[in-house]
């Protein structure tokens, strides 16, 4: 009977607890989700032509909350930054990146301008791409 | 193809490392293993490729890397089999209920803190992909794992296994263990529930199903396999093979059925017969290639997924403090409380609290769990990595303190002059 009581008090009660928790924490809103792998195109109408853009410039983003790392290709160093609201903003000494994420809810689109290395006039490159695989996906990936 | 001398160069610099860090740790009283783990967050991007990350590039390209995790998976696919195989029911024998309340308090006391806790963090560590209930119950489990084979390793070493603190532990944590897997499944369950090929009844039904087939029908079965060794006299090559393609084909099984290949390989172990030649055999003949090759890969492949330090470094270092003093709290206090009220003295709850709040390497694995399944961000990974190693670092002295080599000495004296005088 001892034992019981005991069980009751010492797991019930917690246990009740993290249902409460649960309930209350449906309310939180986190930041948008933008980890995974992004393909991006330049945009024809750069401002910064004649850059060395590659085709397809992959662009993987490792997310935890706002805070961002970011590789490009099979650049060693990774760019540093954050996502606030749906503006993606990350750099490593003179290369940034700045982005918005797409008119839709899903979010896996993307527009923006790369400045820093590519353009060694100091100008922007544009550039739109898509989420191919998500966080979890890129991982496995 | 994998490029086999960038392979055999990963494997031979993490053999290195965990045999070198692993004996520097022995030297200062620590569990091997300990020394290991650390090994595998040196070679990560951590320490090596912050201080030269060209060399970490050369070393571990990131293509390579998936070479790594399928030796890595395979090697902890063995290892939950022989955690599995260790759990002894006759432990139980006679402090069941105890065992039981401490146990059960152990998890649901840090998984209460745990849960608490991802209010504050949900916002800072993770995002909209995941669900806060997801992340809650997933923070809640990861905070409430006792590591069985680092905690027994422990008391065989401290010679603790003959005092009743000692006995009484290792049951708590073989409850725990099976509680916390039955649990962790369950969440796995419903994080994956979105991302699955089948709907969540059938995969809820397919493991009821498939755990009951295992109990009722594949337990009943395996004792044919303790006759073949006891006629055979050795643990052949033809018995363990068969024991191997048992533990892929349960893997395969909970893998397809959407929870994780792991619990399928910890179920078979844990349905294993107990007959101690057997399983001594069995283990023996496992557990060196696991322990020596494959154990520390994963701890390697873990440390190279770790990013603490990389960005936004004061506050992480914030955020993984606070995860360490929730984990300790919630473990050590929620077994100790619970030990207290169950008739212990404070010595020996204090005992009970600590020894179960060595999490291990299963912690690890519990955290590549959620970080495949995308539950966990790369920066709580870590944080949680860290929490892992602070946790099962601080057991030996932390216990040597609270219950001195000499003291419990006398105290096995006098029980086993008392058994004997009875």
């Amino acid at each position: 009977m001892k034992v019981m009581l005991l069980y009751l008090v010492l797991v019930g009660l917690p246990i009740l607890g993290v249902s409460m928790i649960v309930k209350a924490g449906g309310r939180i809103v986190p930041p948008i989700s933008v980890g995974g792998i992004w393909r991006l195109a330049a945009v024809q109408d750069s401002s910064c032509r004649g850059m060395p853009f590659p085709d397809t410039l992959v662009m993987t983003v490792a997310q935890s909350g706002p805070e961002l790392i970011v590789h490009l290709n099979a650049r060693a160093r990774p760019l540093i930054g954050s996502v606030d609201g749906p503006v993606i903003q990350v750099s490593d000494g003179d290369l940034r990146v700045r982005g918005s994420l797409g008119p839709d809810t899903s979010m896996h689109e993307i527009k923006g301008t790369i400045s820093g290395l590519p353009c060694k006039d100091g100008t922007t490159a544009g550039f739109t791409g898509r989420r191919t695989h998500s966080a979890a996906a890129a991982r496995a990936h | 193809m994998p490029h086999l001398p960038t392979l055999i160069l990963q494997i031979v610099v993490i053999l290195i490392m965990a045999r070198g860090v692993g004996f520097i740790f022995r030297r200062i009283h620590q569990p091997q293993v300990v020394g290991e783990m650390v090994a595998g967050i040196l070679i990560g991007p951590s320490l090596l490729g912050w201080l030269a990350p060209h060399v970490s590039a050369r070393l571990f390209p990131p293509e390579s890397l998936g070479f790594l995790n399928a030796l890595s998976q395979i090697g902890v696919l063995a290892f939950m089999f022989v955690v599995g195989l260790e759990i002894n029911p006759r432990l139980m024998r006679g402090r069941g209920h105890t065992a039981v309340v401490i146990s059960h308090s152990s998890i649901v006391f840090p998984f209460f803190l745990g849960s608490f806790l991802a209010l504050y963090l949900y916002p800072r560590l993770s995002d909209a992909s995941v669900s806060f209930t997801g992340f809650a119950l997933f923070l809640g489990i990861a905070m409430s794992i006792t590591a069985f084979p680092v905690l027994a390793r422990i008391l065989l070493e401290r010679g603790l296994m003959r005092h009743p603190v000692g006995v009484l532990a290792i049951a708590c944590a073989a409850v725990d263990d099976v509680t916390a897997w039955c649990i962790l499944a369950a969440v796995v369950l419903l994080v994956r529930s979105s991302d699955q090929a089948f709907p969540l009844w059938v995969t809820v039904a397919g493991s009821a199903a498939f755990a009951s087939f295992m109990w009722f029908v594949m337990r009943p079965a395996l004792g044919w396999l303790e006759r073949v060794f006891h006629s055979r006299g050795r643990m052949t090559q033809n018995l363990l093979a068969l024991i191997l393609l048992l533990v892929f084909a349960s893997a395969y099984v909970t893998e397809y059925l959407g929870i994780h290949a792991l619990f399928g390989a910890f179920l078979l172990g844990a349905i294993m017969p107990r007959d101690p030649p057997f399983v001594k055999a069995l283990t023996e003949r496992t557990e060196d290639l696991v322990v020596v090759l494959f154990l520390p890969i994963f701890f390697a492949f873990t440390g190279l997924r770790m990013t603490i330090g990389v960005a936004n470094g004061a506050q992480m270092w914030l955020y993984c403090g606070l995860i360490i003093v929730v984990a300790i709290a919630g473990k050590l206090g929620g077994s100790m409380i619970a030990a207290r009220f169950t008739g212990l003295s404070w010595r020996e709850s204090g005992a009970i609290g600590i020894l179960m709040n060595t999490r291990g390497l299963i912690q690890l694995v519990v955290l590549n769990i959620g970080l495949d399944i995308g539950v966990i961000s790369p920066a709580l990974f870590s944080m949680m990595v860290i929490m892992a190693l602070v946790t099962t670092f601080m057991t030996t002295p932390l216990l040597a303190w609270i219950y001195p080599r000499r003291n419990f000495e006398r105290e096995v004296i006098a029980l086993e002059k008392n058994g004997n005088a009875a």
